[in-house]
């Protein structure tokens, strides 16, 4: 038998996503106070996983309100079974990707020659915070940072990437070498202006 | 990855991926508190708008529609608790009565206030000789205010053994009610008769809220002793209420509960375990269920039953299992759970397919990692969950390119190898006709784009060489590839 320790852990985690889950089956009736509730537990969150798909601030914010308009349409889709925040970053991912391919600046294949330049830090690669990193996300060009998000970031294979964004594994490769170089020659000016 | 001579300066790509995913993928930007306000009521104007401070079972537009594919499984479940704990006590007490709302003229239909657990608590006073037909003429002056609240009824009415009896009683009530209050009425009776809304598994859930209003709070004490010191009047109509957390457990898990009354006096608790409890109003209580079975648990005070619950106790289940892929893609498992009843299999491929055999087999279409979930249940809540990935690779691999075009129209732009990114100890060196190596990866995701690895200039066209080798698994023997490749803008 299990040790009643383990188990007043288990029921704190029960306990903990019920509260959520409660909270989802009171939107489901449409409570508007518990659809307030929601969003303010979850919209910080939630604007950090918009900040890394976004160009800016701004656009992540409307990217972020389209996301929850989305996702209490689509809460009764949720499975109860599952982790909540996990289902909810999943929808924002898609929401994310969604809104990029429909204001896309179509810059697939552009170089990007004019992003601007990032001020260095004065700590190490190592240190960098991750405003300084999402500055240099927002400097690449929409196409290069859609892929590098969902590969690197969320994980996604390049099958998955060439399904959702209607392109072919070779040209999601490609994208992401060249996000990666973009990337790799912006740190190494930085890690060249600091030494 | 990179060249030698500039490792120190670039992270590879691996590395520089992890970077990104480390700093970000939990970042949560600081938002202060007008920001959230102000986005707040950007999204609240785009959403549909809720009836006006009507329920909204009368079915207004977006709200209804949402409502009815709202089915989740959570609301179904607690539905399905309250009904349960419901239709036990109905055995022994007769349902009666409307509990008391404030004279208020809101209709409670959403209540803000609620508790994490799904209590399912009742203000029930019993009746020791059962007379239905009596039951609406019983009924105290105080119970038969024109503001009861016929939504709290109808969700009490779960139990089917008392649904027939509610239209009814809402009938008489709508009598002396002013116009729009009988209306109200009437929507939420009718939505009892769709079970599955969710409005219903609410209304449920707001019941001990409702019974707790003041007003009732206030009366019942003296219709309580009355009725307990008489011999004849057979109600003991106090206002005790006993919540339990849940009332289907895991052996071994704690029953934790609580006791609300209006009175300060100590109650006994006995359960059929052998458990003697003392709770005070206010206080919580918990105790062990070890054995799994059906246990009572009954609250008195002295010689008078005032509530019996029945809590439920499964055999705590244990998922285990092993699992492996053929090279056909045919997934083999073997369950090893313990004290389950009931599986739930899920492959892990997002083909939704799902199983409830004990040991299922199941075939897979495409090569990759998948993340295999067993489910083993004892009852609906007592659970546990395994997970195990594995691995699909076929026997002999794809094509192997011969040819890449890298004039940047997205088609066969880089080296493309049919190489599943799970494979291991992989690397690529890629040769010029000389003999020269100008690339090399142990990345099984990179596609190589045709230029020079140390100074990043595009390769001129014509033939080269590569060599690739990996393993499709831990523990295979390498494989090893060599290839002519042309390079043609």
């Amino acid at each position: 038998m299990w040790s009643s320790s383990r188990k007043d852990l288990k029921i704190e985690a029960r306990m903990a996503r019920d509260s959520d889950a409660i909270l989802v089956a009171r939107c489901l009736c449409q409570e508007r106070e518990a659809q307030r509730q929601l969003f303010e537990r979850y919209h910080s969150r939630m604007l950090g996983v918009c900040l890394r798909y976004a160009q800016s601030r701004q656009e992540a914010e409307d990217m972020t309100q389209e996301g929850f308009v989305r996702l209490f349409n689509k809460l009764s889709y949720f499975d109860s079974e599952r982790n909540f925040e996990a289902w909810m970053t999943t929808l924002f991912v898609h929401n994310a990707i969604d809104y990029m391919r429909r204001h896309s600046r179509h810059q697939h294949f552009d170089q990007p020659e004019n992003a601007p330049e990032i001020a260095a830090p004065a700590e190490a690669l190592e240190r960098l915070e991750a405003d300084d990193l999402l500055n240099l996300l927002h400097a690449l060009p929409d196409g290069y940072r859609l892929v590098f998000n969902m590969y690197a970031i969320e994980g996604f294979s390049h099958k998955d990437i060439a399904e959702k964004l209607g392109i072919n594994e070779g040209t999601s490769k490609s994208q992401l070498a060249k996000a990666r170089r973009w990337l790799k020659k912006k740190l190494e000016a930085i890690k060249a202006a600091e030494s | 990855m990179t060249a030698p001579h500039d490792a120190s300066h670039t992270p590879s790509d691996r590395a520089l991926d992890e970077l990104f995913a480390q700093r970000l993928k939990h970042h949560t930007p600081k938002v202060d508190a007008t920001q959230t306000q102000a986005a707040w009521q950007a999204v609240d104007s785009r959403l549909p708008k809720p009836g006006s401070g009507v329920p909204q079972s009368g079915g207004s537009g977006g709200a209804a529609s949402v409502g009815k594919t709202a089915l989740s499984p959570l609301v179904k479940g607690l539905a399905a608790v309250l009904t349960s704990g419901l239709s036990l006590l109905i055995g022994v007490a007769l349902w009666w009565g409307t509990p008391e709302e404030p004279p208020s003229t809101q209709v409670p239909a959403r209540r803000q206030t609620r508790d994490a657990a799904p209590v399912s608590e009742l203000l029930v006073p019993m009746l020791k000789k059962p007379s239905p037909e009596g039951a609406a003429g019983l009924r105290p002056p105080w119970r038969r205010k024109p503001g009861a609240s016929v939504g709290t009824e109808s969700g009490r009415s779960g139990a089917e053994a008392s649904q027939a009896r509610v239209p009814q009683a809402a009938e008489a009530e709508a009598d002396d009610r002013p116009p729009e209050q009988a209306s109200v009425s009437a929507h939420a009776v009718a939505d009892k008769n769709a079970p599955q809304s969710p409005e219903m598994g609410f209304s449920q859930s707001h019941a001990p809220t409702t019974a707790a209003a003041p007003g009732a709070r206030q009366k019942a004490p003296e219709d309580a002793d009355r009725n307990a010191r008489s011999t004849e009047t057979t109600m003991a109509a106090e206002l005790v209420r006993l919540h339990l957390a849940d009332t289907q457990l895991c052996s071994g898990e704690l029953c934790r509960g609580r006791v609300e009354a209006d009175t300060t006096t100590v109650f006994e608790l006995t359960t059929s375990a052998g458990h003697h409890l003392y709770p005070r109003s206010g206080e919580s209580f918990a105790f062990q269920l070890q054995e799994p079975g059906r246990y009572l648990l009954e609250l008195r005070r002295g010689d008078t039953s005032l509530r019996r619950r029945w809590v439920e106790v499964s055999p705590s289940p244990e998922a285990r299992f092993a699992a492996e892929v053929n090279a056909s893609g045919v997934l083999h498992v073997t369950n090893r759970s313990r004290q389950a009843r009931r599986y739930q299999w899920n492959f892990g491929d997002g083909s939704g397919q799902s199983s409830m055999q004990a040991a299922p087999t199941y075939t897979y279409r495409d090569t990759g990692r998948y993340r295999v979930r067993l489910v083993a249940l004892a009852s609906a809540s007592c659970r546990d969950t395994a997970y195990r990935e594995v691995a699909f690779y076929p026997s002999e691999e794809l094509s192997w390119p011969t040819i890449i075009t890298p004039e940047g129209d997205g088609k066969n732009d880089c080296l493309d190898l049919p190489v599943a990114s799970s494979c291991r100890d992989f690397s690529l060196k890629v040769f010029d006709r000389d003999g020269r190596l100008i690339f090399e990866s142990n990345d099984p995701e990179e596609c190589w784009d045709a230029r020079y690895q140390a100074s990043g200039r595009k390769c001129p066209n014509g033939s080269y060489r590569y060599l690739v080798t990996y393993r499709t698994a831990p523990g295979n023997a390498s494989r090893q590839v060599v290839r002519s490749l042309i390079i043609q803008r």
